[in-house]
């Protein structure tokens, strides 16, 4: 019966490759730009599909698997537990943004400037702008990753919103 | 604002890329995170057992011992005043419970990394336990090896007429519910010690009448229970009439296939050099006797239970089938 064993071993395996395929580099995106500090957001999202992973109970609930990850994309995302994470760190890697030629520059001025501005944010309304403009969620998809209330995101999303609007108006003087 | 704010966030980040080692360090690192949690519940499970279970074998043991020997002396309190087998620790020990016959306690780690199951050594000796393996149609998924963990043992002190009762218990470390297969293979490891089941109006007066139940449904950390009885097929020779310097419960979590460092080594009770051999350990009342390892491997290829008998003569264990236990404390006995 150890070939059942190996079987399990197998299918987990693939069900990791397969999410990776499908959720990782979306993942990444989504914690570069929960993050204050990009550099970290490859171990977050590595840290994320281990522990997703390594809980069998996670596995064995396909449909759920990319709102753990993301769940647990979020929470590593803020600074005390990165913090953790940063002292596991093995090795140093480069930034997987790189800002490239001159013909991105203008661009890259444009993506600083929204990542700037979203930095400024609350911690909360950053996340729900994240997660509901760039994820794509609904109210109640927020609501369940954050671990709040519909009413909560609601007023975090217009609130961030409108503070957003106000940072860069101000950086495009 | 909203759509813009959309095709930003995306432009935003439309440069950042996977590490081109991320999936290859992903499969490096998720089976290694799980045999790590996999590693600490087994410890933790070894450690409580070992505290919680060796205390009261101890004291089985001891009324065990009250054979012919000689007093010895200003020894440990308790009910044993009128012998305790002779050993080099008696002259040390000042009330120290390890001059008692202590069972030896051997966190035997059965269970190379592949993890071959011990043969049966009789024929026809297979647990008869209800169920059968999964068929694939039942709606709840069949504990796997990897699904059971947190194993542990009992065995009660020896009765008068010679016999121990104890149990295996494992639980559902899964995470989800699962439904045991067939219950698990009990086996011993010497010739003269035989395993069936037990069967209404049985030799093993002490177990429960067998039930025909169903399958027996786990929901996580909800585990089960197997009981056995081991019922020496004549007074072991050269004791107290009945027991005759049988020796319960050195008992021990075996690790799984995965090899994983075990359960480690008994913390405190790693006995005093053996000065428990029977009275007189040279010659023949202890002839046929043997230290008979009972293993309950709840799935092939998964971690072990074990429990011995130390010194026993041939018998036979009777096994009831598994039967669910609502709620597992590793604590608990009896």
């Amino acid at each position: 019966m150890g070939t059942a064993a190996a079987d399990a071993a197998g299918a987990s395996v693939d069900h990791l490759t397969a999410t990776y395929q499908a959720h990782y580099r979306s993942l990444l995106r989504l914690a570069a730009l929960l993050l204050d500090d990009t550099a970290s957001c490859e171990d977050v999202v590595q840290e994320a599909f281990i522990r997703v992973h390594a809980a069998r109970r996670r596995v064995r609930e396909p449909e759920k698997t990319l709102a753990y990850l993301r769940q647990t994309v979020v929470n590593l995302s803020r600074s005390t537990l990165r913090r953790r994470i940063l002292g596991l760190r093995l090795l140093p890697k480069p930034m997987p943004d790189m800002a490239s030629a001159e013909e991105g520059a203008y661009d890259a001025l444009e993506r600083d400037q929204l990542k700037t501005a979203l930095r400024r944010l609350q911690r909360r309304q950053r996340e729900v702008l994240v997660l509901r403009y760039f994820a794509d969620l609904t109210e109640a998809q927020v609501a369940d990753a954050l671990g709040i209330s519909v009413g909560s995101v609601k007023a975090y999303g217009s609130r961030g919103l409108a503070a957003l609007r106000v940072l860069m108006e101000s950086s495009d003087d | 604002m909203v759509r813009e704010l959309r095709e930003r966030l995306h432009r935003a980040v439309a440069e950042v890329q996977p590490d081109p080692a991320a999936l290859r360090r992903l499969h490096d690192q998720v089976p290694r995170r799980r045999a790590r949690h996999r590693t600490r519940w087994t410890g933790v499970a070894a450690v409580a057992l070992l505290t919680a279970a060796a205390l009261p074998t101890i004291h089985g043991v001891q009324q065990l011992d009250l054979s012919g020997g000689p007093v010895d002396g200003p020894l440990a309190p308790g009910p044993s005043r009128s012998a305790v087998t002779p050993g080099p620790s008696v002259s040390s020990g000042a009330g120290r419970p390890s001059s008692l016959p202590l069972p030896v306690i051997t966190a035997t780690a059965s269970g190379s990394p592949s993890g071959p199951v011990p043969e049966l050594t009789t024929s026809g000796s297979l647990a008869g336990v209800p169920g059968s393996p999964p068929a694939g149609t039942a709606p709840t998924p069949g504990c796997g090896p990897a699904d059971l963990g947190q194993g542990s043992s009992h065995l009660g002190a020896v009765e008068a007429d010679g016999r121990v009762y104890g149990w295996f218990r494992v639980v559902n470390t899964s995470g989800r519910a699962c439904e045991l297969a067939g219950g698990g293979l009990l086996a011993a490891d010497s010739a003269t010690v035989k395993v069936a089941a037990h069967t209404a109006g049985g030799p093993a007066t002490g177990l429960a009448e067998p039930v025909a139940g169903g399958p027996v449904l786990l929901p996580p950390l909800a585990g089960y229970q197997v009981r056995f009885g081991w019922v020496p097929d004549a007074p072991c020779p050269g004791g107290d009439g009945g027991g005759g310097g049988v020796r319960a419960a050195a008992f021990a979590v075996g690790a799984g296939p995965s090899g994983s460092a075990g359960p480690s080594q008994a913390p405190g009770p790693e006995t005093s050099p053996s000065p428990v051999e029977s009275p007189n350990p040279t010659t023949s009342p202890t002839a046929g006797r043997a230290t008979v390892t009972l293993t309950h491997t709840p799935e092939p290829g998964g971690p072990k239970v074990v429990a011995t008998l130390a010194n026993a003569c041939a018998g036979t264990v009777y096994q009831n089938g598994p039967e669910r236990i609502p709620d597992v404390s590793p604590l608990a006995t009896g």
